[in-house]
């Protein structure tokens, strides 16, 4: 497993998890109507922008526990750490995944706030469906590797 | 309608080289092991870029290491 592929799985894991908490974060703010009334936006912003520190933090320590156990399973001492052509046209077509997935959800959010849905409602639209497009991409990279070629 | 693949001689090119390993042959090119395992596996064609490398790893031309047919199961 190249490092690239490994940093795709490693993107995986991460985006579920901190998907998963995000949504039960939401959930539970809005069970309890904090996104009513004036600063419901503010709010819904802040619980958001969680995801940020969480992803890249988490990221940084599961890409090193990841590379630990693959030089560990596979003996095979410090990891390939290049990438490759091979890597960059997968990636392209991970990223090409990703935007279709992203701009159909970004359509989808404004056209729900054009038929009067909320803007909580909208944005956390949009903010879903790219974190559906970035999984998909991803998605897309690992299938590449493993099946498509 | 015939399916046509990029195959290649990469595996008796590197035996004839000596049995020259996956690694050798990526490191001389300059890309992952694992790349050099989908182009011999014919799962990834490479770039022409990449292709003469390897054709100039061997010291061959090109036509003598990949083929351009229809499949075969």
């Amino acid at each position: 497993m190249s490092q690239e592929e490994r940093s795709t799985l490693v993107s995986i894991i991460m985006n579920i998890l901190v998907d998963a908490f995000i949504i039960v974060k939401l959930y539970g703010l809005w069970q309890a109507g904090a996104f009513e009334g004036p600063d419901g936006l503010q709010t819904w912003a802040r619980a958001v922008l969680w995801a940020v520190p969480l992803a890249i933090g988490g990221t940084i320590i599961l890409t090193i526990l990841a590379s630990i156990l693959q030089n560990i399973l596979s003996g095979e001492g410090k990891a390939e750490s290049i990438s490759d052509e091979r890597d960059h046209t997968y990636q392209l077509r991970g990223m090409a995944a990703t935007m279709i997935v992203a701009s159909f959800g970004t359509l989808g959010g404004v056209i729900a706030l054009a038929f009067g849905y909320s803007a909580i409602f909208g944005l956390t639209f949009i903010w879903f469906s790219m974190a559906a497009g970035v999984l998909i991409g991803d998605l897309t990279r690992i299938l590449s590797y493993r099946v498509w070629g | 309608m015939a399916e046509f693949v990029i195959t290649n001689a990469i595996r008796r090119l590197r035996f004839d080289a000596g049995e020259m390993t996956q690694k050798d042959l990526a490191e001389r090119v300059g890309v992952t092991r694992q790349t050099i395992v989908a182009i011999e596996a014919a799962k990834y064609s490479p770039t022409l870029e990449l292709a003469f490398k390897i054709a100039r790893a061997f010291d061959r031309p090109l036509e003598e290491v990949f083929f351009y047919g229809s499949k075969i199961d």
